[in-house]
């Protein structure tokens, strides 16, 4: 299977049917992840993936958050949706993604809408294939972004667990093979291996 | 009668991504120094007819940046539009869209979610046959607040809505009775 070649970004596009997608398994998708719900102070939690087709198909805990975005083609102007704006193991912070024309609308369709205080997506490429795993939070606690930083281990778990969970669902909608969820044990966090500092302070 | 309404809805959002910023940051200052106005604070002694002064105290700004959020030069942050709009008893989507959400869709800071008496009516009542086909009652609970969270916070018409609603219920009911064949609601398009 090619990678994908996603330098032009704007190729990207919707799974025909995404709107649907996003509601028509809501009480699935809300049995599989709510354990997910509150872990990390998680409030949000939603999964796309992007096959080979370029084609991106979203399952969402909260499917009004990505609903109000893609109906309105606001998506196309917040780069979190864009597997190639990401740099490997960071996250992706949504404030920091919106381009400029829209961030007002992003912002507030987005965070404000939701109360959300912090929202992020990791970047996981499996085979060709994208995942992005996209968090929020409602947390008021003001030093998020890098607690959030501290954990990207436990999101990328998270983010697998959530795919794993929800693999048949996708299946439904794609004519491709998906990386099996073996792969995504396998697979090596992108920032698993880097050395850890640790500071005596005594 | 769906499609005719969803293409009727889907021109507003098309002509709003030709907007461009300038011209977004032009009606919000149209749609601010309106209200202002309506709420006393008009005065014919600056260019942007309000109190600049009284604008600035209350986004925590200069007098020289608050007159330019209201001539519409310069957008003000989040915080300080939520701010504005909480001071002229409005919400930030109005001054910022020109409209309060399709339903109200306000979740406090006391956890509560708004939504309107119609819609939640309908939700409860499409909801009534989960309360018999599940044994699990608090699962039920959990999805229908779940499903009152998404359908308040949806931003587009009421039809529209009550479809979706339509979807998600009956992302239940299937689960609950396996065998029922998948009821089809057709699909959500916008273009």
């Amino acid at each position: 299977m090619a990678p994908l070649n996603l330098n032009n970004s704007m190729n990207l596009k919707m799974h025909p049917k995404i709107l649907t997608i996003l509601f028509n398994h809501k009480n699935e998708i809300l049995r599989k992840l709510t354990d997910l719900r509150g872990l990390h102070y998680l409030d949000h939690i939603s999964i796309l993936l992007v096959n080979s087709h370029r084609e991106i198909i979203i399952l969402s805990i909260t499917p009004s958050v990505e609903f109000n975005l893609i109906a309105q083609d606001l998506w196309q102007f917040d780069r979190s949706f864009d597997p190639a704006q990401f740099s490997t193991g960071q996250l992706l912070f949504w404030d920091n993604s919106y381009t400029s024309e829209y961030y007002y609308q992003l912002k507030y369709l987005k965070e404000i809408k939701h109360n959300f205080s912090l929202g992020f997506n990791v970047l996981r490429k499996i085979e060709g294939f994208y995942l992005i795993y996209s968090f929020a939070t409602r947390s008021d606690d003001l030093n998020l972004k890098n607690y959030y930083q501290s954990i990207a281990t436990d999101l990328y778990s998270l983010g697998d667990y959530g795919y794993k969970e929800l693999r048949g669902l996708y299946e439904q909608y794609t004519d491709i093979v998906l990386p099996p969820c073996a792969v995504v044990d396998k697979h090596v966090s992108p920032i698993r291996n880097r050395l850890k500092l640790v500071v005596n302070n005594k | 009668m769906v499609k005719y309404l969803l293409k009727s809805r889907c021109n507003i959002y098309y002509r709003r991504l030709l907007m461009k910023k300038n011209d977004f940051i032009q009606e919000f200052a149209c749609r601010l120094t309106k209200i202002i106005c309506e709420k006393g604070y008009g005065t014919s002694r600056s260019k942007a007819g309000v109190d600049i002064k009284q604008l600035a105290k209350i986004s925590g700004c200069s007098y020289q940046m608050a007159r330019k959020y209201a001539l519409g030069q310069v957008l003000p942050d989040i915080p300080v539009i939520i701010t504005i709009a909480q001071w002229l008893g409005t919400s930030p989507s109005m001054l910022l869209f020109g409209e309060n959400d399709a339903l109200t869709t306000k979740r406090n800071s006391d956890n509560t979610i708004e939504i309107d008496f119609v819609t939640l009516k309908y939700i409860l009542n499409k909801s009534i046959p989960l309360l018999y086909l599940s044994s699990d009652s608090q699962n039920v609970i959990n999805f229908i607040v779940d499903t009152v969270y998404d359908a308040a916070h949806l931003h587009v018409d009421t039809q529209t809505i009550f479809k979706i609603i339509d979807m998600m219920i009956s992302s239940a009911t299937l689960l609950q009775e396996p065998g029922k064949d998948n009821k089809d609601y057709g699909t959500i398009k916008f273009k």
